[in-house]
């Protein structure tokens, strides 16, 4: 944001500096870094310990580092078992689709906001479209259930054109496409938060510059407002492809039923479905760390494709 | 390199910190604290025992979960606590925990080790029975004189085989009743029903599923709708309940889908069965002829009985407690609220509910170390006056006698007019029992005699529990798979994925998404390729194995 | 530029999008307002659209009578405020050291903070760590400090701090000032933007935080408003599967859960506008220049 991302300079000192030496430099600025560095290790990295149970057996009870040993047993179950896969495809697939969608609406949104001139409006139509945001879940996959009944408004609206009824709710090949659309529809206004942010620190002078070259708006669009939050872009996109895996587990656990599990069910609900049980934490925590390293593999690579392409990344 | 040691020293540190955190407080049961059989503990202290109010001399306090029930939330100030002080001097150091995530605290709290000394509202103990947390607590139930004389006098000694775990020892106090409950059925429109010519009373006792069947198609052909019932819970209760009457598992009750064949006494599956065959096809048939709203599988409880109360169904599965609240939601004032006794089905006419026990209460081992063996004692002494005894129950659920209720000239239990509960006193009480006083809450009221059961409900429940017990013949309770915590684990982890493919399968073909007579052949090699043929050998093994403990 | 015809069309395109959006998502929330004020049964009879049938106000007077509802709502914002603070302030301290390329140690500390947002302890760990290790169950440090600082909002944070020019800070050591100054007087100030954001992030997610106050708080007195409101509304979610007892969960009143939830989410949204004075254009002129 602003003027355009800055690189470094000076490289061709630090290499020689030992590490000691520069350390004593900069002390300053690393001593910001104690009490965080501190609080990740108490906070989380200590927990972390406990991941031990996906290699050891645990029975419940306050010995949470197993009792013992029995290797990759509890990676075995779940990579031989064909609804675990299932669940994971699913993962993937509405994971990646959502991002597909929201992601353009949302800069897109955020853009056409940006355009607003009038300020009432502009705070007016910012504050509502973050409704949703605030709305319960629980709420949500009500309202939702009602608008797809039988005798409700999106069938009646078919019956009007003269369409059949649906039951969308029991058809899995519907699931995605209401998952995601409920999603757009909490996220779009919340999600333009940081855009909207990140568009007001961008240099005013760039604005007037390119407008005196003879600018339109959608140029201007492209070619000031969107590098000038590139990096926010970038960041976003690269934390949003290490979540892949993730899932808006209440909303699923509220939708879905077993009539669309083929579609519906992902790897949080699966898991869940497991119930508690002496193994099961076991079995979840395999799945958890599972999970853990493809996070890391993808935001690792996502870093890397945008570190080559765009100059931005994480690190 | 100085960086990846300072690190790795932290992280060591982290470790030993870590595991002296969690060897604190290992089991290792030490001999002091161990039950005699004989169960002669002289009370010190204390009064207790059948007949007597439990009382100590020294006022004692017991840490205790409490799940807090959103309709009635709870209140330091309720009166339940004073009395309970006054008569007994205990008091209670409680968690209180949201309902919704009660099971969720309790795990957390129980597997960290840190769990209160009485846990109530357990209804599955068997996650935690492994984890060295809870008592064995059927080895001191001989210190319990009225828990002991409610197993011999109704002799609940088979019923209670059904908590057995893997070492022959029980580790729940569940709650008792003298008989079992009416549980789910069906609330149905009577006025509409009679109109329609069907002879509700006169024929409910005998009628079967396929009766129903005929009864409803009159009801659609006088009301002339697409269906005539839409039902909540998405269909779960419904399902439970009728593959009672088919011998299969569905819905609520679909647990592994095994069956005990008490002839051939063994298990077996059901849900691949002809019996299962016959169900599915039942309940496609409800849809197909516009009886069943094919949305009951899949509606929000709100949406189905929003169309019940609005008078566009007239049959909708519910307890006696949902009837009670719907009578004054309907919009038609004249609507006649009934439940019908389940109806039966090629199984016969059986009761649906056969477990006279229910959620308990487990006492955690933390109990045990801090208190030491005999205050140990005193404190189930306590947890056996409250909970089981006839005094105890009918004070946690009606209060204290003269104050709140009184009795009648035949025993009967009337409560004070300025106080309401359960549809009784409903015009004339200003506080509610549960609400206002704390009592009848379902954390210390339930489980009892017969006469404290009915004490409680409306002639209607009455009715409806006497129809059934008069109708309907009990069943035999199945016996337990004493799985060893291994074996357990290998099964509960094969199980979700197998009962996912049933459940799935059950609603495509009761929606009609699957063909019942092409897929039939298909669905049955899949659930074996999921592993139930495995999984009923295992149980029939372990079965065998324990058959003696068992009584078999 | 001003009034050609393809920004005129842009303009009305772009009222119409407005449009939709404020309606869609005003839409709902109208309906549950109204729902609020109706009586149960214009609820139950389907009669209820945007505006309320049968007007009552019973179900606000039940919920704000009670004397617990207050104390939940000061709960509320106590941990809010507090745990914003040291959020906001945590994950700054954090992001600024890391948005200085000329620390070689951040080739270790950034995935060092990265890597926990992949792999985390679990509830088990988390629980004995801060009950029993700590002490903290039942006090209010339990619910702010274990998620001041995310992994996610540290990124966030070191990219925005990243995009100030390093000649601003230069320009500060000439005048004088030292590391902390510079951070403290010239750095922050010019971060409003983030902060805000960060602020209005915090603020919500504390806010609307039922999870952690569920497992850690014993006492009900403790309770935020968020947990008091996740057991009236979303007590199906855990209960899905209990049945057969006598215990099943009452109804509800639609309209003490429509009620219950206005009043939580009606003082958040209230924030907004307040925030919004940060996001003002044209923060970075001038610190360039000279």
């Amino acid at each position: 944001m602003g003027i355009l991302t800055r690189k470094q300079v000076n490289i061709h000192e630090t290499k020689r500096e030992s590490l000691i030496r520069h350390v004593r430099k900069e002390w300053i600025l690393y001593s910001f870094l104690i009490l965080p560095v501190l609080y990740f290790l108490i906070f989380k990295y200590a927990p972390m310990l406990g991941n031990i149970i996906a290699f050891r057996k645990y029975r419940g009870g306050p010995n949470f580092l197993g009792t013992e040993w029995v290797g990759f047993k509890y990676f075995e179950m779940f990579m031989k078992d064909p609804t675990f896969w299932r669940a994971f495809r699913n993962n993937l697939l509405l994971s990646v689709f959502y991002l597909l969608v929201r992601f353009p609406l949302t800069l897109i949104f955020a853009l056409l906001i940006n355009e607003l001139k009038n300020i009432g409006i502009k705070k007016f139509v910012q504050t509502v479209s973050y409704l949703p945001h605030f709305i319960s879940t629980v709420i949500v996959a009500g309202m939702v259930k009602e608008l797809l009944a039988l005798n409700g408004p999106i069938n009646g609206l078919l019956q009007q054109i003269g369409l059949p009824k649906l039951s969308f709710v029991s058809l899995p090949e519907w699931f995605p496409t209401i998952y995601i659309s409920s999603g757009i529809w909490q996220a779009l206004g919340w999600g333009t938060i940081l855009y909207l942010a990140a568009m007001t620190t961008i240099n005013t002078e760039l604005y007037e510059a390119a407008r005196i070259d003879g600018a339109n708006r959608l140029k201007l669009a492209w070619h000031v407002t969107i590098p000038g939050i590139l990096p926010t872009i970038m960041t976003l996109l690269i934390l949003d492809i290490g979540g892949i895996l993730g899932s808006n587990f209440e909303k699923i656990l509220l939708l879905y039923n077993p009539l669309t599990y083929e579609t519906a069910d992902v790897i949080s609900t699966y898991v869940y479905r497991i119930g508690i049980s002496g193994g099961s934490f076991s079995y979840a925590t395999a799945v958890g760390l599972f999970e853990g390293i493809i996070g890391l593999i993808l935001v690792m690579s996502a870093n890397y494709v945008s570190r080559k392409t765009t100059k931005t990344s994480l690190w | 390199m100085n960086m990846l040691s300072k690190f790795g020293k932290t992280a060591l540190a982290l470790l030993l910190v870590a595991g002296t955190a969690a060897c604190g407080n290992s089991d290792d049961s030490n001999s002091a604290n161990a039950p005699d059989p004989e169960g002669t503990q002289e009370a010190q202290g204390y009064e207790y025992g059948v007949g007597k109010t439990f009382h100590s001399e020294e006022p004692v306090s017991y840490s205790m979960m409490f799940s807090d029930n959103e309709a009635y939330p709870y209140q330091d100030d309720w009166q339940f606590w004073s009395s309970l002080k006054e008569k007994t001097n205990v008091s209670f150091d409680l968690s209180v925990t949201a309902r919704a995530e009660y099971e969720n605290q309790k795990a957390l709290v129980v597997n960290s080790g840190d769990a209160p000394y009485i846990i109530p509202k357990t209804y599955d103990e068997t996650a935690y029975v492994a984890g060295g947390q809870i008592v064995p607590i059927s080895e001191w139930t001989q210190y319990m004189p009225n828990y002991t004389e409610a197993v011999e006098k109704w002799g609940m000694a088979d019923d209670l085989k059904a908590k057995l775990q893997e070492d022959g020892k029980y580790y729940v106090l569940p709650g008792l009743w003298e008989s079992a409950a009416g549980g789910y059925s069906y609330v149905i429109r009577k006025d509409i029903f009679e109109a329609a010519g069907v002879d509700v009373e006169g024929s409910e006792g005998k009628w079967t599923y396929e009766d129903f069947y005929e009864a409803l198609k009159k009801v659609k052909a006088y009301t002339d709708r697409d269906y005539v019932w839409s039902d909540q819970y998405q269909g779960k209760s419904s399902l439970n309940i009728a593959g009672v009457e088919y011998g299969v598992t569905g819905g609520w009750g679909l647990a592994n889908g095994v069956k005990f064949d008490e002839d051939k006494q063994e298990f077996y599956f059901a849900d691949t069965t002809d019996d299962f065959k016959e169900y599915v096809t039942y309940f496609n048939k409800l849809i197909t002829d516009g009886l069943l709203d094919p949305e009951s599988f899949t509606q929000d409880d709100e949406s189905a009985r929003a169309k019940f109360y609005k008078g566009e169904t007239f049959v909708i599965n519910g307890n006696y407690q949902f009837l009670a609240e719907a009578a004054s939601k309907m919009t038609d004032k004249d609507s006649e609220l009934y439940m019908i006794v389940q109806p039966g089905g090629p199984k016969g006419l059986l009761q649906v509910e056969n477990s006279r026990l229910e959620n308990g209460i487990m006492i955690s081992q933390n109990a045990l170390n801090d208190l030491g063996k005999e205050e140990f004692i005193k404190m189930l002494r306590f947890v056996d006056w409250l909970w089981y005894s006839d005094e105890g129950q009918t004070f946690a659920l009606w209060g204290d006698e003269g104050d709140t209720y009184t009795k009648d000239a035949d025993g009967k239990i009337v409560l004070n007019p300025d106080i309401t509960y359960n549809g009784l006193n409903a015009d004339t009480g200003t506080k509610q029992l549960h609400v206002d006083l704390g009592f009848a809450g379902g954390v210390f009221a339930y489980g009892g005699t017969d006469e404290l059961r009915f004490s409680r409900m409306t002639e209607g429940e009455r009715d409806y529990i006497e129809r059934i017990k008069e109708y309907r013949e009990p069943r035999a309770i199945q016996p337990p798979i004493m799985a060893t915590p291994d074996e357990a684990e290998e099964m509960n982890l094969l199980v979700t994925p197998l009962m996912d493919y049933v459940d799935t399968m059950t609603l495509k073909f009761v929606m009609g998404q699957e063909d019942i007579d092409a897929g039939w052949d298909a669905y049955v090699a899949q659930v074996q390729a999921n592993g139930a043929d495995r999984y009923i050998q295992t149980a029939n093994e372990i079965f065998s194995r324990t058959k003696e403990t068992l009584g078999y | 530029m001003g009034n050609s015809l393809s920004y005129r069309l842009f303009r009305v395109f772009n009222a119409f999008v407005m449009l939709l959006v404020v309606l869609f998502t005003l839409y709902p929330f109208l309906y549950l307002i109204a729902q609020s004020f109706s009586s149960e049964s214009a609820i139950y009879a389907g009669k209820v659209t945007i505006f309320p049938v049968e007007f009552t106000a019973a179900t606000y007077k039940l919920i704000l009578s009670k004397p617990d509802f207050y104390l939940y709502y000061w709960n509320t914002l106590v941990y809010s405020v507090l745990g914003t603070f040291i959020a906001v302030m945590g994950t700054a301290i954090l992001a600024y050291p890391l948005s200085k390329d000329k620390l070689r140690l951040n080739k270790f500390f950034i995935p060092f903070v990265l890597f926990t947002m992949y792999f985390s302890g679990g509830l088990i760990p988390n629980f004995i760590l801060i009950s029993k290790t700590l002490h903290m169950r039942d006090t209010m440090w339990a619910i702010i400090i274990p998620g001041a600082i995310s992994a996610f909002n540290v990124i966030l944070m070191k990219t925005f701090f990243a995009s100030i020019p390093n000649e601003v800070e230069e320009a500060a050591k000439v005048d004088g000032l030292g590391g902390y100054g510079i951070f403290w007087r010239i750095v922050l100030p010019l971060s409003k933007p983030i902060l805000a954001t960060m602020t209005l992030f915090c603020i919500v997610g504390i806010w609307n935080n039922w999870f952690g106050p569920a497992l850690y708080l014993q006492s009900k007195e403790k309770w935020p408003v968020a947990l008091y409101l996740r057991q009236i509304i979303d007590s199906t979610v855990s209960t899905a599967e209990v049945g057969a007892s006598a215990e099943t969960s009452t109804q509800i009143a639609a309209t003490i859960k429509s009620a219950a939830m206005v009043l939580t989410s009606l003082p958040i949204i209230c924030i907004y506008p307040f925030v919004q004075k940060y996001f003002v254009q044209g923060m970075m002129i001038g610190s360039v220049k000279g």
